[in-house]
């Protein structure tokens, strides 16, 4: 896509090595999935590796004919990782798997599709090597309807008998079903089943993980957790109460969830998350690779910023290869120490040099930066500040600021209420969606939307998963049904405080327009009885 | 510095290599040391390390500051093993705050190109950090001031910026 045509080392890496696409990584493009046939990508990288793909690691990339094709080509694949596979079910994954029996590592992550029917156990039999198993959902939910076997999958896990190490995520299996696990992967070192709340950690099974290396518990901190954190859901009217109000939330759950809702809110995190998050949760998984394997980096401990580069290529490609510093191949004329810019940069200050910049110790460091360090700055910022501030500072910035859409696939526009009187927020808004090029994947607004900006930002972002509305006071019933129906991919819904918001059926218009929603919040600004209804068609 | 590196050779046992700063300064380290960099990383493992590495980018002073980081972060990416090298996690929290508090600039955005360059990640943020909190609040010429950037703009441009945001106001 772009990496291969980037500059000299990175166009004879792609050329000269064919073991290049012994690991084929496609995770952190979930954005091109629906501008890109990501499965026929996928499918060319299998090809190219001539059956010597080890590793593939897909993010809305694969569904099981893909699978299938990849069991045929690379019969040897030791790694495989799917992130938001929706398209694979389980019968055809307990198909494909039989293909893989060398697989050593297997993740499933928001592969929501997958879990049922005994599949595990068709894993566990077909992959007798498997070693590194991870099964992440996005939130825990707490099932609660009889028949359900919370324990089905863990029994399933329970045949994987080499695994070493093991992440249950929001699992729902309980007691029985961790005992089954510890009883039967007697090599675990290292066990990870954070929000798996249905398990008590009782004596027996602090004896029996004794031997764990690695042990990480229903209530730890999800701090280091690499993917967005979701409240859990604990259904029916708990369900209703939890999300009614975070600070009145007692017993042992008061912590986790405080320190769970700060994550939640804490925009650094997602900054450096959800799009971000996506990499920096590649760098963490890195380093737990690297904690299980001491010494041994099987694979890089972060390729993440090569990826980060290559969506800028795509997005700016002049700036970014003029910036992009040549990975194997130092320049090799040395800089004059302490008065010359550094390679990377001289592009850019090439074109300036024109207006007479003073040289020495007032250089303009922060304006000189490569686009992607100041990026790397602006994430940390939120999305008002850069384009109050400093997105108006100088040329570069303002350029980071206005012509990378990734910056600005999740919007945040909360934590300014106080402007909302002096400024247009909603106007500030519609330029936030616009920058984001079709690219925004979460919108959170305070005092920042009206109808008007819903229909803008469902004609421009019909990808939008995330949807946050907090004091949105002039979003009536029947604008929101009307807007809500352009979000058709939308996962995760809050309308907090919006008052006008709430009756003439307009949930279930909601329930019919997003199938896919998994998270709904719905909070007042004081206290209510409600009756259910509504959120039966939160899944 | 050369008591670091020379207390990496003891117990970080590996190869050493050597990076070569900009103004000829040498800092021996260990692999796993080095390796935090991802640029190191890569030429690594394509043997390309054998007469040290040259960081024609990165002047001694600074190259002596993510020396030390990496020497001090060694211990989380080794983990595991011996943990008589890695430094305790509150250690490493204090070090990094200090570290990153007394930096001014220019050799805040000295050290954001580097960690940038060298691609260290954990660095890169820790610093990317620290200019976000510095900028947070200001105006753009209250950020112009603080980080003495020109304002390279021309009239027209200012103009059509003040057109283009002209929404902001206009509620």
């Amino acid at each position: 896509m772009g990496a291969g045509q980037v500059c000299r080392a990175w166009r004879r890496a792609a050329r000269d090595e064919p073991e290049l696409w012994r690991r084929i990584d496609m995770l952190n493009h979930a954005e091109l999935s629906f501008e890109l046939n990501l499965f026929g990508m996928a499918q060319a990288a299998v090809r190219r590796s001539e059956g010597q793909c080890e590793a593939f690691w897909g993010e809305y990339a694969a569904d099981e004919d893909l699978l299938h094709f990849l069991g045929d080509r690379a019969p040897c694949l030791k790694s495989l990782r799917l992130m938001s596979c929706f398209d694979i079910l389980d019968e055809g994954f307990s198909a494909a798997v039989k293909k893989f029996p060398l697989l050593e590592e297997l993740e499933l992550t928001l592969c929501d599709n997958l879990g049922e029917n005994d599949v595990f156990k068709a894993v566990g039999k077909a992959c007798p090597q498997l070693k590194r198993f991870r099964l992440s959902k996005r939130c825990f939910y707490n099932y609660k309807h009889s028949g359900y076997n919370k324990d089905e999958q863990a029994l399933g896990i329970a045949t994987m008998h080499e695994l070493r190490s093991l992440q249950l995520f929001a699992n729902n299996l309980s007691n029985e079903g961790l005992t089954a696990i510890l009883d039967n992967c007697l090599f675990l070192e290292s066990l990870d089943i954070r929000h798996c709340f249905n398990v008590s950690m009782d004596d027996t099974l602090r004896a029996k993980c004794a031997r764990i290396k690695t042990l990480r518990l229903p209530y730890d901190s999800t701090d280091d957790y690499d993917f967005q954190v979701h409240k859990p859901i604990w259904s029916g009217a708990d369900f209703f109460s939890d999300s009614d109000d975070d600070c009145v939330y007692g017993g042992p759950d008061y912590i986790l969830d405080s320190d769970e809702y700060d994550d939640y809110c804490d925009p650094y995190r997602y900054l450096d998350g959800v799009y971000e998050d996506e990499l920096d949760e590649e760098d963490r998984m890195m380093l737990k690779a690297m904690r299980i394997h001491p010494g041994k980096p099987d694979y890089p401990r972060s390729e993440l910023p090569d990826i980060l580069r290559v969506r800028e290529l795509r997005h700016a490609p002049h700036a970014a290869a003029l910036q992009n510093p040549i990975p194997h191949k130092p320049q090799p004329h040395p800089t004059i120490p302490s008065s010359s810019t550094t390679t990377t940069t001289s592009g850019r200050r090439r074109s300036r040099r024109g207006r007479g910049r003073k040289e020495g110790d007032a250089r303009d460091w922060a304006g000189g930066l490569p686009l992607d360090a100041i990026l790397a700055i602006f994430h940390k910022l939120d999305h008002i500040e850069i384009l109050m501030g400093a997105g108006q500072v100088c040329r570069s910035w303002r350029r980071a600021a206005r012509d990378e859409p990734q910056l600005w696939r999740r919007i945040d526009m909360r934590g300014h209420a106080d402007l909302s009187f002096e400024l247009n927020l909603f106007g500030m808004a519609q330029a936030a969606v616009r920058r984001s090029a079709g690219q925004c994947e979460a919108f959170w607004g305070e005092y920042a939307a009206d109808e008007k900006l819903l229909h803008f930002l469902g004609e421009r972002a019909p990808s939008v998963k995330s949807l946050r509305l907090i004091s949105c006071y002039d979003i009536l019933n029947e604008g929101f049904s009307a807007a809500i129906k352009k979000f058709p991919l939308l996962e995760e819904l809050e309308l907090s405080l919006c008052s006008n918001i709430g009756e003439s059926n307009v949930f279930e218009v909601v329930g019919k327009a997003c199938p896919q929603l998994k998270r709904f919040r719905f909070s007042k600004d004081c206290f209510y009885s409600f009756e259910d209804s509504e959120y039966e068609m939160d899944e | 510095m050369a008591a670091a590196a020379a207390e990496a050779t003891i117990d970080g046992g590996g190869k050493m290599i050597i990076l070569i700063s900009a103004d000829g300064k040498r800092f021996e380290v260990t692999e796993a040391v080095a390796s935090q960099s991802q640029l190191i990383s890569n030429m690594i493992e394509d043997d390309c390390t054998e007469n040290g590495v040259r960081l024609p980018n990165v002047d001694g002073d600074i190259l002596t500051m993510v020396v030390d980081y990496c020497n001090m972060h060694a211990g989380d990416a080794a983990a595991d093993g011996d943990t008589t090298k890695a430094s305790s996690t509150e250690e490493l929290k204090k070090f990094d705050a200090e570290l990153v508090q007394a930096l001014e600039n220019p050799v805040l955005f000295k050290l954001i190109l580097a960690a940038n360059f060298l691609n260290i990640k954990s660095l890169l943020d820790m610093t990317c950090q620290r200019v976000a909190d510095m900028m947070s609040g200001k105006t753009p010429e209250q950020m112009r001031e603080t980080f003495s950037i020109e304002n390279d703009f021309t009239p027209e441009e200012e103009a059509a910026i003040r057109q283009e945001n002209a929404w902001a106001f206009d509620d």
